[in-house]
């Protein structure tokens, strides 16, 4: 079997998890688009020595981490710089009004997301965007469960918040 | 019951929300939740949290696929080889003796505004000011998508930027200015319509002009750096 393919196959259907994970650990296209080459780049090093996971996603997932931590993140975090992408969209003209409205939200969701603290970004990234468990998360982030679970509800809570949700008022 | 040793609102919200609650640990919560204002509080919270972090999920780019084909076939062995370098050895081989010609690199310390919206459009990141002021133009006629208009500061020279996008994800900025942005190091003065220059730094084409307003127009395509230029030469982009 062709190494090549044998990887490819395996682990392209987790591309959008990590572009997911990526676009949530620097802040440009760009570098998310090369921290997803990095990663399978890294994977399929780690693949040809014989180290093939029992499960892709979340192993692709704390490459992702990893390189993400080690070689972006002081680059990464220029103070006072927000990514083009999370500043206020404005939606083409020749859009419909719907995605007009869908721009803006994307755009202010991304916006939010920025805000909040890397730790519970990270854990609402791998749990509710890209779907690992509680517990690949906890592996993945090298970090106890009940520390996931309190960063994935913090995140949440400050996710809806930011967003100027409210708590629905419970019926007498 | 929740005891009260076992009583932590956020991390039973957390399992409860995320489904990872065993049934009779979530028949319980669930019952509890009806007499506790704070947990009833911390799962609505939290159920609103995961639907807009669900919202925010994203489709890779188009190509991000091949391009991780290519890079695995040209450096089967390599763990570290950033994704710009891998558009295929003759591309870059190219790029390079045609966009960093021996003046250029002899030449690269840009004007502090130039090599601002240089990095800009490099990273696609920049220090916001707030909105813009101008009307962006349209350019959905020319197959490029606007995703943002942003007032922002290139080294002092305040500006509007306008990024665009065209269907394969590439990017074109436009910098539009009250005040005139300096001439770049190796450009080439254009003088039909007004004053102006085009130039090449970093591997991005730069077009500058004075007329209707001053604007900067940078891209790493060559090809999406006319269409908006000639918009904004044919439109008025004052402020609005």
């Amino acid at each position: 079997v062709d190494p090549h393919e044998d990887f490819l196959n395996s682990t392209m259907g987790a591309m959008d998890l990590v572009y997911n994970i990526a676009r949530r650990m620097v802040p440009g296209v760009e570098d998310a688009r090369d921290l997803v080459q990095e990663t399978y780049l890294a994977a399929f090093a780690a693949w040809t020595k014989g180290r093939k996971p029992d499960h892709v996603e979340p192993w692709l997932a704390t490459i992702c981490l990893n390189l993400g931590r080690s070689s972006y993140r002081r680059r990464s975090h220029r103070p006072q710089e927000v990514p083009l992408e999370s500043a206020r969209s404005i939606p083409d003209k020749s859009d419909p009004e719907r995605a007009a409205l869908a721009s803006l939200e994307a755009a202010a969701l991304h916006r939010a997301m920025w805000l909040i603290d890397e730790g519970q970004r990270m854990a609402i990234t791998l749990v509710d965007i890209v779907g690992l468990s509680t517990a690949e998360a906890a592996a993945a982030m090298k970090t106890p469960r009940g520390t996931v679970l309190s960063r994935l509800h913090r995140g949440r809570r400050s996710l809806a918040l930011l967003l100027g949700d409210q708590v629905k008022e419970r019926e007498p | 019951v929740i005891g009260r040793r076992t009583h932590d609102p956020e991390r039973s919200a957390a399992a409860y929300v995320s489904g990872e609650m065993r049934q009779r640990e979530r028949r319980r919560f669930e019952a509890h939740l009806l007499v506790c204002e704070e947990c009833w509080r911390e799962v609505s919270l939290g159920w609103r949290g995961r639907g807009r972090a669900e919202a925010s999920r994203e489709i890779a780019p188009a190509g991000l696929r091949d391009e991780i084909r290519a890079a695995l076939s040209i450096e089967p062995h390599s763990s570290r080889l950033p994704r710009r370098l891998v558009l295929g050895t003759t591309a870059v081989v190219l790029i390079v003796l045609s966009i960093f010609s021996a003046e250029e690199i002899r030449d690269r310390h840009q004007p502090p505004t130039i090599a601002a919206a240089v990095a800009a459009a490099h990273t696609e990141t920049l220090a916001s000011r707030g909105p813009s002021t101008r009307e962006p133009p349209d350019l959905s006629s020319q197959g490029l998508r606007l995703i943002m208009g942003e007032r922002v500061d290139l080294a002092g020279l305040t500006s509007d930027a306008f990024m665009y996008r065209d269907e394969a994800g590439e990017s074109v900025l436009l910098f539009v200015s009250g005040s005139p942005f300096p001439v770049a190091r190796g450009a080439t003065p254009r003088t039909a319509g007004g004053e102006g220059w085009r130039a090449q730094s970093e591997g991005m084409t730069l077009v500058c002009g004075d007329r209707p307003v001053n604007y900067l127009v940078i891209s790493e395509n060559p090809s999406l750096v006319g269409p908006v230029e000639h918009m904004i030469t044919t439109t008025n982009a004052s402020p609005a």
